[in-house]
């Protein structure tokens, strides 16, 4: 940082940080990675690895939908409850007895249908996203525990748990899927005339209805993206956790927004990083395995994931 | 574009010198095992969270037996009541570790199967306190338990029940503050609550506060305004019982209406003390802690541990506050450990 003041040097100085603005995450994690390293010799195992991998992908599949909605400017709060919700249609069809495939479909579509709802609200009918989806963030969790009567639904799945546990050879199910849904995103954003619209309309939304693009349907399209990575990330989370719990999931909800920010997209929109997003989500993960791993006090880990989000909105400062 | 493009390698070599140094540092043969030899016991326990004084307390427990008795004991947690995933990934983190004896409190009847699988297919014994973990589901996963170590919430539940029933000369109209929906030890605690007070007090109302005192104080404000009635309120927990003492107190009723909450922790002690809270039926999660170091050991030692270890509870009042404030967070009537002195050490 001395180096943008120090004369002769600034403008060298000045690269630099602008240029690790747009790596925070991924030097980030190389810097995590490097103190658990020295301090752990348990991190850096392939065992230890893998189930971080497999950690983040819920969190990692969320970021993506998330990274989506923040591209055009908008953020979804309803993350939270949408993720319950589609797990708990998943085990509301299972119980019936309706097969895991039928359920799996179900839990894709009830996460679809609430983003669809969010992206319809904020994008037609022009109301404020933060609103909007903190408002079905409450409306998603009531229904929610209507639907289980607050009960915790046990899905007993031999299918699931082996997507959680088992892989081809030394890769796991859960960082497929995770990469199939990131690699998904980052081509729809950087490979398709819909990813030009959705970062145009993020970065200058008056200029992109001039130019004719269709902004209402562009971000409808965000939203309900978002809310199909809900409806996958369900599927990982009944995998993971044996069932649908009804709760809200919060933290879930708010690293997911602070994985895409790591990542060094703009909350104000127009500027997406996948490859930023992922590892912002396993940077987040890391922090939370290493510190486990370390047995360091349960009470500091909120303050330094706190502090890793505030270091990259520090260095986003410097971004141009 | 110039400076991005002129700033893009800089960073690029960066990463690369991290990375390098990384592997670097990494070929010079870290990964040596921890210090100590092989029969170094490792016991970890974990549960849902620590904001909680009464997970606190539990974590507490365990890791003082565990200085007692020279193993190491490492307690995690999630994040809160309803982390589910989070104390998903502290347990699969450390089945990957070596560790000699599981303890784990689940955050509802299945969350914690999937990531306990490694740990039961490597015959390393678990121990499942405090809230019950599906059966059923737990056998299908190939997931067994060596024992059950908690409290038996629907006796706390009837405990409570009478306790209010006798201060509340065995009638009045009670409201109920749950907790969150679905949880089974609250279920318990109400149903035994219910029970006991069948045909004797009027249940006008029976709402959720989710364990959270602030919520359960705006709950209290509500019910004490729509039953006036009221003369009794049961509190699924204890920070909810403080949430309900801190209305009631608002209101002006001190005294007037009788409030018995569950868990025994240090607040709700010093509450009783203080007369704002009427009782708490103390549960012992300090000495659930101790229970489970005490039967890790045990199965570390191939001893048989008893399939269900209750921990005890009581009635704290004000007439023996002072007793249970003095001996915290131990009981302080001794109650006879099922557990057979650990051997070996």
């Amino acid at each position: 940082m001395v180096d943008v003041q120090a004369p002769g040097r600034g403008l060298g100085g000045r690269l630099s940080v602008a240029a690790a603005a747009r790596y925070a995450a991924p030097i980030g994690l190389v810097v995590v990675f490097l103190a658990f390293f020295i301090a752990t010799p348990n991190f850096l195992t392939l065992g230890n690895i893998s189930d971080l991998l497999v950690s983040a992908a819920i969190l990692l599949v969320l970021a993506m939908g998330q990274q989506l909605v923040v591209t055009v400017a908008g953020i979804d709060l309803s993350v939270g409850s949408n993720l319950p919700w589609s797990a708990a249609v998943l085990g509301f069809a299972y119980t019936q007895g309706w097969g895991l495939a039928v359920s799996v479909l179900l839990a894709l579509l009830a996460g679809l249908l609430v983003g669809v709802v969010n992206g319809l609200l904020v994008a037609r009918l022009n109301m404020t996203d933060f609103i909007v989806t903190l408002g079905s963030l409450s409306v998603v969790s009531g229904i929610t525990l209507l639907l289980t009567q607050g009960n915790t639904v046990a899905v007993n799945s031999a299918f699931l748990r082996g997507l959680a546990l088992n892989g081809i050879g030394p890769v796991r199910w859960f960082w497929v899927v995770a990469f199939v849904v990131a690699a998904l995103v980052g081509f729809l954003l950087f490979r398709t005339r819909t990813g030009t619209y959705l970062l145009s309309t993020g970065g200058n939304i008056d200029a992109a209805r001039e130019a004719g693009i269709n902004v209402s349907r562009i971000r409808l399209i965000a939203y309900a993206s978002s809310g199909l990575a809900c409806g996958v990330a369900s599927v990982l989370l009944v995998a993971r956790t044996g069932g649908a719990d009804p709760s809200l999931q919060t933290d879930l909800l708010l690293s997911s927004i602070a994985a895409v920010v790591l990542g060094g997209s703009s909350l104000f929109g127009g500027k997406a990083s996948v490859f930023g997003s992922v590892a912002g989500a396993v940077l987040l993960q890391s922090l939370i395995n290493g510190f486990t791993l370390l047995g360091i006090s349960q009470y500091y880990q909120p303050i330094a994931v706190g502090a890793v989000v505030l270091g990259a909105a520090f260095i986003s400062r410097f971004q141009k | 574009m110039l400076t991005i493009t002129r700033g893009r390698p800089r960073t690029v070599v960066l990463v690369i010198a991290a990375a390098a140094l990384l592997v670097g540092v990494a070929a010079c043969g870290r990964g040596e095992p921890a210090a100590g030899g092989s029969n170094d016991v490792k016991i970890a326990i974990v549960t849902r969270d620590f904001t909680n004084p009464y997970w606190a307390a539990l974590r507490d427990g365990a890791v003082a037996e565990g200085k007692k008795q020279g193993v190491t004991v490492d307690v995690q947690a999630g994040d809160s009541e309803t982390d589910s995933t989070g104390e998903n990934a502290k347990i699969s983190t450390l089945a990957g570790q070596n560790y000699s004896c599981f303890g784990v409190v689940p955050v509802n009847a299945t969350n914690v199967i999937t990531p306990l699988v490694p740990v039961a297919q490597k015959k390393i014994p678990i121990l499942n306190l405090d809230t019950q973990i599906d059966p059923a589901a737990s056998a299908q996963a190939g997931v067994s338990y060596a024992s059950f170590i908690g409290s038996d919430n629907l006796s706390a539940g009837q405990q409570a029940a009478t306790a209010l029933l006798t201060r509340m000369g065995g009638h009045g109209d009670v409201a109920i503050l749950q907790g969150i929906a679905g949880e089974q030890n609250g279920i318990n605690r109400q149903q035994g609550f219910s029970q006991t007070v069948a045909g004797k007090l009027n249940i006008v109302a029976a709402q959720p506060a989710d364990y959270d005192q602030a919520k359960a104080q705006t709950v209290t404000d509500a019910l004490l305004r729509a039953h006036p009635s009221i003369t009794g309120i049961f509190a699924a927990n204890d920070t909810m019982g403080l949430g309900a003492a801190q209305s009631v107190r608002n209101a002006g009723l001190t005294g007037k209406v009788t409030i018995i909450s569950v868990d025994g922790i240090t607040a709700a002690l010093q509450a009783v003390k203080a007369g704002t809270l009427s009782g708490t039926i103390s549960q012992y999660p300090y000495a659930e802690g101790e229970l489970a170091v005490q039967a890790c050991l045990n199965l570390v030692h191939s001893q048989t541990v008893p399939e269900r270890i209750v921990a005890p509870i009581q009635l704290i009042d004000s007439s023996n506050v002072d007793k249970a404030i003095a001996s915290f967070p131990q009981p302080f009537t001794p109650f006879a450990n099922p557990l057979p002195p650990v051997a070996g050490k």
